[in-house]
């Protein structure tokens, strides 16, 4: 097994405010090139588990802190914020929080020029990620002029200018249409691959982490109840129904054909699978 | 107030073309004709940039048609005034910090009524109706920013229905909630329409929503009506919706492409589809 590139280590983390934790023992590591979707309903913590991982907590938010977060092996408590953000770029929910220039090309560069790279660095890397996530058209409009999707894109590229090692996803395409959410998840699967990096992705779209994510986690009221490939995930309906996360459409239909009687050795959890389990044994 | 008479259809648009004025000067919708029987919750649903949100916005009266013909709740509703409007057509925004102001909750649900000249006493009890209608009673005190994004999204709601508009539009309900939640906002969009007859309007990606809750679907492209119809048939059109980014819930790809009829386009109805075609 590589050397996670992030970590946490039975991490325990209670609100000034809050009566009760908001994580519990919570244990989990990212590899590199590994994509990892975050599961669970709202309340259940997983944006919290994105600013721990961010540095966001403690450096930012303060809050009660048992157990370590490690960032190759160092506690993110003893590396500043501006160094964390060198190797772990947030993608927040609501892309307005994130974007402030006036254009969008100076939103693309932003990052650039406070880490001090040369000009012809700046231009080829904008270059470059305009291209990635098929926004060049965008790159003279103005950011708040965007449609909710294009924003969400153009933030998603933002970070990517930066190159960081470890991206953290809040909801990336929670404005987008349902093929621009496919394709901007299919992006960053890419991305993972081709630059081995490690991916955390928070997402409500199961059928689509399914198709894209190594691994799936099942936050409930705190705890991590479920961390499993994305077959085992869709079977778990005792666990999924507890923390009121659905599975995929193929699965919960799988799930109802083997209580009616269907044998299925394998259940299909996916359109494809499903459709090659019962394209034999229907009369036409 | 005024009354209107109840007129058969809440939306007639005939050519309808919006174009945004300079600088930018897009032209966001490009003649649209549709017809929203009173009583209907239709969706619209389309990729980013179809139209979808301008159209609902010339429905809501906000955007001035440049071009064709629209009436709302039988009249030409950009010609009225904001407190004429707001009995007829209500519009909530896609993002509820867009719309929410107020320094509390009960604040928030008054504006309304408050600005329609509507007395205190009718105010008190119109108020508190919608507010435990949406239980946000207990929270009537709080600053809305106190409370979550799925408690903010039922107070933009409940800001509206308490003027009791005929038509409700309502943007993207259920950006940034999870299954659950998404639920809980069309079941109540879905108690509106059945017990107080109030047309629904909403924009959404999300087809099993659709597939559950529309009763019609406007499927928009280019910034005109690609189709429109009753989800079942909607979904069946697969070819003419490639074009668009409106993919079928998975279920009804599954009944298309095995040839189940009628097209499911819920779960329940897959599994009694595929049972009626398996051997005995």
């Amino acid at each position: 097994m590589a050397d996670p590139v992030i970590a946490l280590e039975r991490v325990t983390l209670r609100y000034p405010t809050a009566p009760s934790p908001t994580l519990r023992d919570v244990s989990f590591r990212v590899e590199p090139g590994e994509f990892v979707g975050i599961v669970g309903s709202t309340g259940s913590g997983k944006t919290t588990l994105l600013y721990l991982l961010a540095g966001v907590i403690p450096h930012y938010l303060g809050a009660e802190l048992d157990g370590d977060v490690l960032i190759h092996g160092r506690r993110t408590q003893e590396l500043s914020l501006a160094r964390i953000s060198e190797r772990v770029g947030l993608v927040l929910q609501d892309p307005e929080a994130q974007l402030f220039n006036l254009l969008v090309r100076d939103e693309l560069a932003w990052g650039l020029e406070n880490r001090g790279l040369a000009r012809a660095e700046i231009a080829s890397r904008l270059a470059s990620t305009l291209s990635f996530f098929r926004i060049e058209r965008l790159q003279d409009r103005i950011t708040y002029d965007l449609s909710g999707g294009e924003k969400q894109r153009v933030a998603l590229a933002a970070v990517h200018a930066i190159a960081p090692e470890v991206y953290l996803f809040d909801h990336p395409t929670s404005q987008l249409d349902p093929i621009g959410a496919a394709e901007v998840i299919a992006a960053v699967r890419r991305l993972a691959e081709r630059h081995q990096l490690a991916i955390v992705m928070v997402e409500d779209k199961v059928d689509e982490l399914v198709e894209h994510a190594d691994r799936l986690v099942l936050l409930d009221g705190g705890r991590i109840v479920l961390d499993a490939g994305p077959r085992e995930f869709c079977l778990r309906k005792d666990l999924l129904d507890a923390a009121g996360v659905r599975p995929t459409q193929m699965a919960e239909l799988s799930a109802r054909l083997i209580e009616a009687g269907l044998k299925l050795d394998v259940p299909p959890i996916t359109l494809e699978e499903m459709t090659v389990a019962l394209r034999a044994r229907l009369r036409s | 107030m005024t009354s209107t008479p109840p007129a058969a259809l809440a939306v007639v648009a005939e050519g309808l073309e919006f174009e945004y004025p300079a600088p930018r000067r897009i032209l966001a919708l490009k003649g649209v004709t549709v017809r929203i029987p009173e009583g209907q919750f239709a969706a619209i649903v389309g990729q980013n940039g179809s139209g979808k949100t301008s159209l609902a916005r010339c429905i809501s009266g906000y955007l001035r048609p440049t071009r064709g013909s629209l009436r709302v709740a039988g009249t030409e509703v950009w010609r009225l005034r904001p407190s004429q409007r707001a009995t007829r057509v209500g519009y909530v925004f896609q993002n509820p910090d867009h719309q929410l102001f107020r320094e509390r909750v009960w604040d928030d649900v008054a504006f309304g009524p408050q600005n329609l000249g509507v007395s205190p006493d009718q105010i008190q009890e119109s108020v508190e109706r919608v507010l435990r209608r949406l239980e946000l009673w207990d929270k009537r005190e709080l600053h809305p920013f106190q409370l979550s994004r799925g408690d903010r999204q039922r107070l933009a709601i409940a800001a509206i229905i308490v003027m009791r508009p005929q038509i409700l539009i309502v943007d993207e309900p259920t950006t940034g909630q999870d299954m659950a939640r998404s639920r809980e906002i069309m079941d109540l969009l879905a108690g509106l329409n059945r017990e107080q007859g109030m047309t629904i309007l909403t924009i959404t990606h999300v087809m099993e929503l659709v597939a559950e809750y529309a009763r019609w679907v406007i499927v928009m492209h280019d910034g005109r009506v690609l189709l429109d119809g009753p989800p079942r048939q909607v979904f069946s059109r697969a070819e003419e919706l490639r074009i668009t980014a409106i993919n079928p819930p998975p279920v009804a790809r599954l009944g298309l492409t095995l040839g189940l009829d009628p097209l499911p386009i819920t779960v329940p109805e897959a599994r009694d589809a595929i049972l009626r075609r398996l051997p005995a």
